[in-house]
């Protein structure tokens, strides 16, 4: 998968809760990215196997329909945790705050 | 002053407030997500979405839901009607194929050559309607054919 600013900046929303279930919107607010390029990244990141989905319990909720919410694999957590350690050695995203940098 | 206190008052503002950022977006979202193919996660998901963003922001949500569908929805639709062609067999070849429209093209010269516009018009249509009902005919009983195949097969 090809490092973009956009999935350098969805991997530090996932991995700022990395045992944390995450929803689209809000994670397409926590990263800054849009849904044009959140969504299909989402997919792709299933279809790696770096992310793993459900469905809201209906009983837990009321009033509107059931979200789906992405989790991190193990897998995932390995992959993203070194696309971001590499990232931040890259100069391209120097604006992004890493953390621990 | 006045006047534009008026404006903003008025019931037409009301009834526009409570279209854009009532009725619209769930209306207008709904028709975005038929983009995607039938059983697509995403259709749900982005409805869903929907009701927990705040109010005043669900019409710029929806809008950039059309570029999703767009970008992702229709040619994941396009490539999913295409695996379900490819295992269908083609029977009638004139529904999508160049010889409808060679037909309609040539009714059409033909009238407008003689000067019946109409009458070319109604041709075309008519030929459209015959071959559609054609295909038609012939894929549901093609459907039924493989459906009674595959029922014998299972009973084997």
């Amino acid at each position: 998968m090809r490092t973009t600013k956009a999935l350098v900046q969805v991997a530090l929303a996932l991995m700022s809760d990395p045992a944390g279930r995450h929803w689209g919107y809000e994670l397409g607010k926590t990263a800054g990215v849009r849904s044009g390029v959140l969504y299909p990244m989402l997919s792709r990141l299933l279809a790696e196997g770096w992310l793993t989905d459900g469905w809201e319990d209906p009983a837990t909720i009321s009033g509107r329909p059931p979200r789906r919410y992405y989790e991190l694999t193990e897998e995932g957590r390995v992959r993203l945790g070194g696309l971001l350690r590499q990232a931040s050695l890259d100069k391209r995203f120097t604006n992004l705050s890493f953390g621990w940098s | 002053m006045a006047e534009l206190f008026e404006a903003v008052t008025s019931w037409q503002t009301l009834l526009l407030v409570l279209l854009v950022f009532g009725l619209a977006p769930g209306l207008v979202l709904r028709g975005i997500v038929r983009l995607y193919p039938k059983d697509h996660p995403r259709r749900r998901e982005l409805v869903a979405e929907l009701y927990v963003i705040p109010r005043w922001e669900r019409p710029l949500f929806v809008a950039e839901q059309l570029e999703v569908g767009l970008t992702e929805g229709l040619p994941e639709r396009v490539r999913a009607r295409r695996a379900r062609r490819r295992g269908r067999p083609r029977l009638w070849p004139a529904k999508d194929s160049y010889l409808t429209i060679t037909l309609i093209l040539t009714s059409l010269i033909t009238g407008l050559a003689g000067g019946f516009l109409q009458i070319s018009i109604a041709w075309s249509i008519g030929i459209e309607a015959v071959l559609m009902t054609a295909w038609w005919m012939a894929d549901s009983a093609s459907l039924r054919r493989r459906g009674r195949h595959r029922a014998s097969s299972r009973r084997r």
